[in-house]
């Protein structure tokens, strides 16, 4: 008898300390990584299904918000490894008011145009640009320094430049390039 | 676009759009960005690659769908369910073997009924930890009570197995673990990886690339390995990534080379050692032989097939559109290639020089090869493997999964290199019955197929123990599994000077440089005698499957001997209490080496992988850190030659112990940015959290007493030296830009650190009983370490070239300089305090030398 009271407890805390705090932005990651709804839905209840079997040897040796978000970005970044190229279907995409097709076009570019990234650096962009992750954040997820973080982003951003310029000149002109 | 000297990296550009710059950083970058044309252009082309992603729309979902996704969690935490098949990342190198997942009986209805475990290792009596203890070593039979627990394997010489298992009540559950050789770890950088095989017609060597970059671009080494003999030569160093080809007669080998003026073809006769080059070409590419005489390579920037006749050493070219791989018949008469420019394979009559066309499908084409009879011509593609029948001129389907590469046996089967959504297969195709047999299959990386000319054999490179590694495979034996070709260790030792004698355990094994290969794991000691130079020696212990590379640096007996005699950046160095040993790592943070030196004798002792070392009070213990990224605490006991692992799970670092025995003390965290002080006792046990900072502590070190600590953090962009005792009562001693750590006077009157600001440096001494301040001295560029002889305070100071040490009286307060040399770093001294511990590179190499205080 005791045994269930002391799981049931268990089972609230966790779901009112760690899954109300975090699910919208452990979904909103996944989503940005997979742009699919369900598939953001799926991922993001394995992790904090993970962290609930884990949860009695964490260590909190970082935060707990870090430590979620590290066992997502490595689940997204080896869903885009095996080469889970995001198929976004129309309904998909969310349509606003005054709805603009040159401005859908626009977004499926830009999309084509991240996805050419390598994971590990589509990664660091979804955190930080789409995100908002702060540098040390991120540096806290890849457990690496600062310097590290600061070059990575600028190389991925680089390299999202040049294949904008390269493949999709046209997306050039919707914002002041030079 | 142009980037000036003087302008902004982009890296620091980015950090400024981000608003992750602060301060005096933020303002000169700001202030540069002005006046710059060039950055500025750069900033707008990142802030708008920034404004196209804004574009992006966000993932919102309606206020009513977060009920029914905790609905749905809920459900699937009520039933363990695992849902949907997790990649399995964290288990990318392990095979284990689960019963089941499913707790369903265990916690929730209470039952807390044992479960019987059984875990396996490859690697028998692995030491084995369920939720941190000890319960036994492998193969064990153990019970747990049901319920989530967290298992490791820890064994000598391979890498920590770790992963979280849920016991059912359902069945026993048996537990499969696959260790991995522990040298070969992140990074493994010492290891050198092999591939691009090709095995001579007569069978008798092999010839392979070895890279130990995991053949990143750039050039490898070129070795040769005789199969009788089983000995592994370098034969050259420098050599592009192309595979080498033998000649038809065995005799020569040509492959390509990168000299000072360009790549170029080289053909090396094995017997005479003679070899004859092209001139330099872009592009090099594939080579392989018409004949005895006659070498064929693609190059150029448009490339074509071009043919080096070795007697008269001219080259010229075969006119065809630019080719992408090619493959000469066995009777030399046609070359069969795939065109560049439409993808299309072509066959060409050397005779008549004109090609005609295969009518094989459009496809991606990436190797060819003819079969032994000249019969069929294989030909792998992005969607499958065919064979083109010559004789009723039709294709013949191979495989339909993306083929990487095929060689042919003598006896006719065609082997290939498959692969399919990661995983990757070498399947035999016998030609005649059209049947194909999966002969490997695994998700471990492959390269290269070389098969034996008897095709009694066949070999591959493959990844699978992290690293590139030669498999042999017995074609006459297909249910055994594939095992290294290498086996055992691989020492492969150079000198400086070179033709040195080398004696492995006593037995003279030849001349430098040299390399021993198929050693069993285990110590070795290492000696090298040359005539006029001074005996070096090394005890090392080699992991199964390592290959380790050692460069002695030899020395004329004359002063000033250094200590050390391995090359390597020497970084951290210590000497024993007693003053017998020193303990130094050398190399680069990331893949540090740690030897030990008996300071009488010289005996040179290696002690693996490792960094940090610290000596217990005693001196029969040294503490170090072993591991980049995730990093334990390791003990080598002097006693008894053993090693012990005392943290597990990564984060750990920096032992030091407590003078007088007791603790250690070390930081710990999983990043460089939240280090915390931790304690220990000297076998590991206890371990508890001393001091936990907003910022990160980076450098600590003990009072003489071993009551406190004095450390060093680094937050808002200041360091903090504070003192603390062992329960965490902590005293601000000073911050400033820069702060060194304490070091205390003997008497225990006093402690000193240095404090350094962009404009100057001062030696600040307090009294160490109330912690005031009792005299402060201006320095000049003073570097650590401080320390106290014979009542004065010592310190050292860069002074242009040269680096002075200097002694001051606290009572009379007039700095006199004791000593100076140039180029050299102080890395400590010895416990009397008579000698310094210096680094230099005198000789050409960074060494560690041992000098007297007193001489200039």
């Amino acid at each position: 008898m005791s045994r269930e009271k002391n799981s049931d407890t268990q089972k609230a805390l966790f779901f009112e300390e760690v899954v109300k705090k975090y699910e919208r932005r452990l979904y909103s990651l996944a989503y940005r990584f997979t742009e699919n709804h369900e598939r953001a839905e799926e991922l993001s209840q394995e992790v904090f299904l993970k962290a609930y079997l884990a949860l009695p040897n964490f260590r909190h040796e970082s935060q707990i918000f870090t430590w979620l978000y590290r066992i997502m970005v490595n689940l997204c970044i080896d869903e885009a490894r095996k080469k889970k190229i995001p198929h976004v279907p129309l309904e998909e995409l969310s349509i606003p008011d005054n709805f603009d097709p040159s401005r859908q076009e626009t977004v499926m570019l830009v999309r084509e145009a991240l996805n050419k990234l390598s994971p590990v650096q589509r990664a660091y962009i979804v955190m930080h640009d789409l995100e908002g992750f702060s540098y040390k954040e991120i540096a806290q997820v890849f457990k690496c320094p600062l310097g590290t973080v600061m070059s990575r982003i600028s190389a991925a951003r680089e390299k999202l430049k040049k294949i904008i310029e390269k493949e999709y000149p046209e997306l050039l002109e919707k914002v002041e390039w030079k | 676009m142009e980037i000036k000297r003087g302008c902004l990296p982009k890296r620091v550009i980015n950090a400024y759009l981000d608003r992750e710059l602060s301060g005096e950083k933020e303002e000169r970058v700001k202030a540069h960005l002005e006046s710059c044309p060039y950055c500025q252009r750069e900033a707008r082309a990142l802030s708008a690659t920034r404004s196209l992603l804004s574009l992006l729309p966000s993932p919102e979902r309606p206020a009513f769908y977060w009920d029914y996704y905790e609905k749905r969690l809920r459900e699937r935490v009520a039933s363990r369910s695992p849902g949907i098949a997790v990649s399995h990342w964290v288990l990318r190198y392990a095979v284990v073997a689960l019963a089941m997942l499913v707790l369903t009986v265990g916690i929730v209805s209470g039952n807390i009924s044992p479960i019987q475990l059984e875990i396996i290792a490859n690697a028998p009596g692995a030491s084995v930890y369920i939720d941190g203890e000890l319960k036994g070593i492998t193969p064990l039979q153990v019970t747990v009570p049901s319920g989530y627990h967290s298992i490791s394997l820890h064994k000598e010489g391979y890498q920590t197995w770790e992963h979280g298992v849920l016991a059912s009540t359902l069945s026993p559950m048996r537990i499969e673990v696959r260790l991995l050789p522990r040298a070969f770890t992140e990074n493994p950088r010492e290891v050198r990886q092999f591939a691009y095989l090709s095995i001579s017609p007569n069978g008798e060597n092999l010839s392979l690339l070895g890279s130990r970059r995991n053949f990143q671009p750039g050039t490898g080494e070129l070795w040769l390995y005789n199969f009788e003999k089983k000995t592994l030569t370098k034969i050259k160093e420098a050599v592009a990534y192309v595979r080498p080809a033998w000649s038809p007669d065995s005799k020569r080998l040509a492959f390509v080379s990168a000299e000072p003026q360009g790549d170029v073809v080289t053909v090396l006769d094995l017997e005479t050692g003679v070899t004859r080059t092209t001139s330099p070409f872009l592009g090099l590419s594939q080579v392989a032989w018409l004949d005895r005489e006659k070498l064929a390579f693609i190059a150029g920037e448009l490339p074509s097939i071009q043919v080096f006749e070795i007697l008269s050493q001219k080259t010229y070219v075969i006119p065809t559109a630019p080719v992408e791989r090619f493959a000469p018949s066995p009777d030399g008469n046609w070359i069969a290639y795939n065109s560049a420019q439409d993808g299309k394979i072509y066959l060409l009559s050397l005779v008549t020089q004109i090609s005609q066309e295969l009518p094989l499908k459009n496809r991606e084409y990436f190797a060819l090869s003819w079969s032994p009879d000249a019969k069929f011509l294989g030909v792998a593609s992005t969607t499958g493997a065919f064979l083109w029948d010559f004789k009723n001129e039709q294709e013949v389907l191979v495989s339909e999964e993306k083929a990487i590469e095929l060689a042919w046996a003598n006896d006719g089967r065609l082997f290939s290199l498959l692969e399919k959504d990661g995983s990757y297969a070498i399947s035999v195709f016998n030609p005649i019955d059209k049947r194909a047999t999966a002969l490997i299959e695994d998700q471990f990386l492959k390269e290269s197929l070389a098969i034996s000319p008897n095709s009694s054999f066949f070999l591959f490179s493959s990844n699978e123990a992290g690293f590139f590694r030669i498999y042999q495979k017995d074609l006459l034996r297909l249910t055994e599994s594939p095992s290294p070709l290498l086996p055992g260790c691989n020492l492969s030792i150079s000198s400086s000077p070179q033709a040195a004698e080398v004696y492995l355990s006593g037995n003279y094994l030849g001349r430098t440089p040299t390399v021993l290969s198929s050693l069993g794991a285990g110590s070795y000691e290492i000696t090298l005698k040359k005539e006029n130079y001074a005996p070096w020696s090394l005890n090392l212990t080699l992991s199964e499957g390592e290959f380790k590379e050692l460069k002695a640096i030899l020395v004329t007996p004359e002063s000033p001997v250094p200590i050390t005699r391995t090359e390597g950046e020497k970084r951290e160095a210590v000497i024993s209490p007693g003053g017998k040993w020193l303990a130094y790592s050398e190399g680069p943070e990331e893949d540090s080496a740690l030897y030990l030196v008996e300071l009488n004798t010289g005996s040179l002792k290696y002690l693996g992988s490792g960094r940090q070392p610290a000596w217990s009070f005693d001196g029969e213990r040294l503490y170090f850190t072993r591991g980049f990224r995730y990093s334990d605490i390791w003990l080598y006991d002097l006693k008894d030659g053993e090693f012990r692992q005392l943290t597990f799970g990564g984060g750990a670092q920096n032992p030091i112990p407590a003078p007088g025995g007791g603790w250690i003390a070390y930081l710990s965290g999983l990043s460089p940015q939240s280090l915390s002080l931790w304690l220990m006792n000297e076998d590991g046990n206890d371990q508890r959290l001393l001091i936990q900072e907003q910022g990160s502590i980076f450098k600590f070190c003990w009072s003489p007493d071993g009551k406190l600590i004095n450390y060093l953090v680094h937050k808002s962009g200041l360091d903090y030296s504070y003192l603390t005792d062992l329960e965490g009562n902590t005293h601000l001693l000073h911050s400033g830009s820069g702060v060194s750590l304490c070091s205390w006077e003997p008497g225990g009157k006093f402690l000193a650190f240095l404090s350094f600001s962009e404009l100057e440096r001062e030696i600040r001494v307090y009294n160490s009983w109330n912690l005031e301040l009792y005299l402060t001295q201006k320095t000049g560029s003073a570097e650590f370490p401080i320390f106290w002889r014979s009542g004065k305070i010592h310190w050292a100071q860069k002074e242009g070239e040269q680096l002075v040490v200097y002694s001051m009286d606290l009572e009379e307060g007039k700095p006199e300089s004791v000593w100076s040399a140039t180029g050299v770093r102080i890395l400590g001294y010895t416990p009397e305090l008579d000698r310094l511990l210096i680094s230099s590179s005198w000789t050409g190499y960074s060494q560690l030398y041992l000098i007297p205080l007193q001489a200039p």
